[in-house]
């Protein structure tokens, strides 16, 4: 694995300040990579000792007694459901809906989410070269199985690429199988590789 | 927006960093021997004196992050209750007792944000990160690690560390971090390269 989040990146997953599709790319990433979970063990410590030293605001006077009193029912404990059996964790207990041609060589499968996230599995064959773009919002993708290239490097299964601003690129699917993607990419306007997949669902 | 609400971030910051060392001296209660307690014996008392060392902290995190007192004290005492739930689940040597609560208080929050943006969703419960492969890659003292890292943190110069703190609680991909600080994000990237580098150091012959 060679391509990891920025410091930057997983201090705002350890503090919860990643939209979630976002953290999602991470986590997926994460569980691939000792080095990644390293900073980000090093990061929530960082948030228990704000959290240790923030100022205490007084709690109602039956905070206690009544969180005791919940205690005291049993609860089932959650047991997180293989949905998606087949993807590496996180995405196997998330929700996807049917893959969608997007063109020659290419399909997609959204992932079930609302608000302005738009994240999904992107797929393609080896050889397929996605039309240059451009980059203006912030996108993550993880690669999931294959690989692609692009002019800032290769990218194999547990990478992870953040691109952001007025990043250029053109990747190609340079594997000898399928390449599969997991990509979240923030923002009201499509743009990057998702706007090249969004343009087609549009058609 | 971040998923902590409309956030002040000058207002996180936690006490002067020159009551650090003072505070260090105050002997406090072994945490994690309490959660075990609560783990192995139900024990309630135990369980009161993290409910009124933690319960407090975390309605005070929330309410710097936007929340109203009432949803605040809402998570807070949510948060107390995973505490006991999940008690069992509490690895010293993954995380310190602080560390592990604030993870469950920023779960529940992510969690609380989601239900209200998009009922419909279908993503996992945030808590439920994936169970890591349990190799020794850092096998260490998380409560020593915790020690370290508060203390190599009160090191950090106001600027790293405000920082920090912005990089952790501000939305990255709205660029409030940027506004927040008045910087551009190269100075942002090297100011936050520069402290997480001080942060390892302070933890090197953990790695």
């Amino acid at each position: 694995m060679q391509h990891h989040p920025t410091e930057a990146t997983l201090v705002a997953y350890a503090g919860g300040a990643l939209p979630e599709a976002m953290g999602l790319v991470v986590a997926t990433h994460l569980f691939g990579c000792p080095a990644c979970r390293h900073v980000k063990a090093m990061a929530e410590a960082v948030g228990g000792s704000f959290l240790n030293d923030f100022p205490p605001t007084a709690m109602d006077d039956d905070a206690l007694a009544l969180v005791l009193a919940r205690t005291e029912r049993p609860v089932a404990p959650a047991v997180p459901i293989p949905r998606s059996p087949g993807l590496p964790p996180p995405l196997d207990v998330c929700t996807f809906g049917p893959w969608r041609r997007i063109g020659l060589g290419l399909r997609w499968r959204p992932l079930v989410t609302g608000g302005s996230i738009l994240a999904g599995l992107l797929e393609g064959m080896p050889g397929k070269v996605l039309p240059a773009h451009s980059h203006t919002g912030m996108e993550m993708t993880c690669v999931i199985v294959g690989s692609f290239t692009d002019h800032d490097g290769r990218y194999r299964a547990g990478d992870l690429v953040e691109v952001e601003g007025t990043h250029q690129h053109r990747p190609t699917i340079d594997g000898d199988g399928p390449c599969l993607c997991f990509i979240a990419t923030e923002g009201v306007r499509f743009r990057g590789l998702l706007g090249f997949a969004q343009r087609w669902i549009i058609d | 927006m971040n998923a902590l609400g409309n956030l002040d971030v000058r207002r996180l910051t936690p006490h002067r960093p020159g009551a650090w060392p003072f505070a260090m001296t105050v002997s406090a209660p072994d945490f994690a021997a309490l959660i075990r307690s609560v783990a192995q014996h139900a024990d309630q008392e135990a369980f009161a004196t993290l409910f009124r060392h933690f319960a407090p902290r975390v309605k005070t995190m929330l309410m710097r992050g936007g929340a109203p007192a009432v949803s605040a004290e809402e998570l807070a005492q949510e948060t107390l209750l995973a505490v006991w739930r999940k008690a069992a689940q509490f690895d010293p040597e993954k995380a310190g007792a602080s560390t592990w609560i604030f993870t469950i208080a920023r779960n529940l929050r992510i969690d609380v944000l989601r239900r209200e943006r998009h009922p419909d969703t279908l993503l996992p419960d945030p808590s439920g990160e994936p169970a890591q492969p349990l190799q020794a890659d850092h096998v260490l003292a998380a409560g020593e690690r915790d020690e370290r890292v508060r203390a190599a943190m009160a090191m950090l110069s106001p600027e790293q560390a405000a920082v920090v703190r912005a990089a952790f609680f501000l939305d990255k991909a709205h660029g409030e971090i940027e506004r927040h600080l008045g910087i551009p994000l190269g100075t942002v990237k090297s100011r936050l390269r520069l402290a997480l580098s001080k942060l390892r150091a302070a933890l090197e012959d953990f790695a």
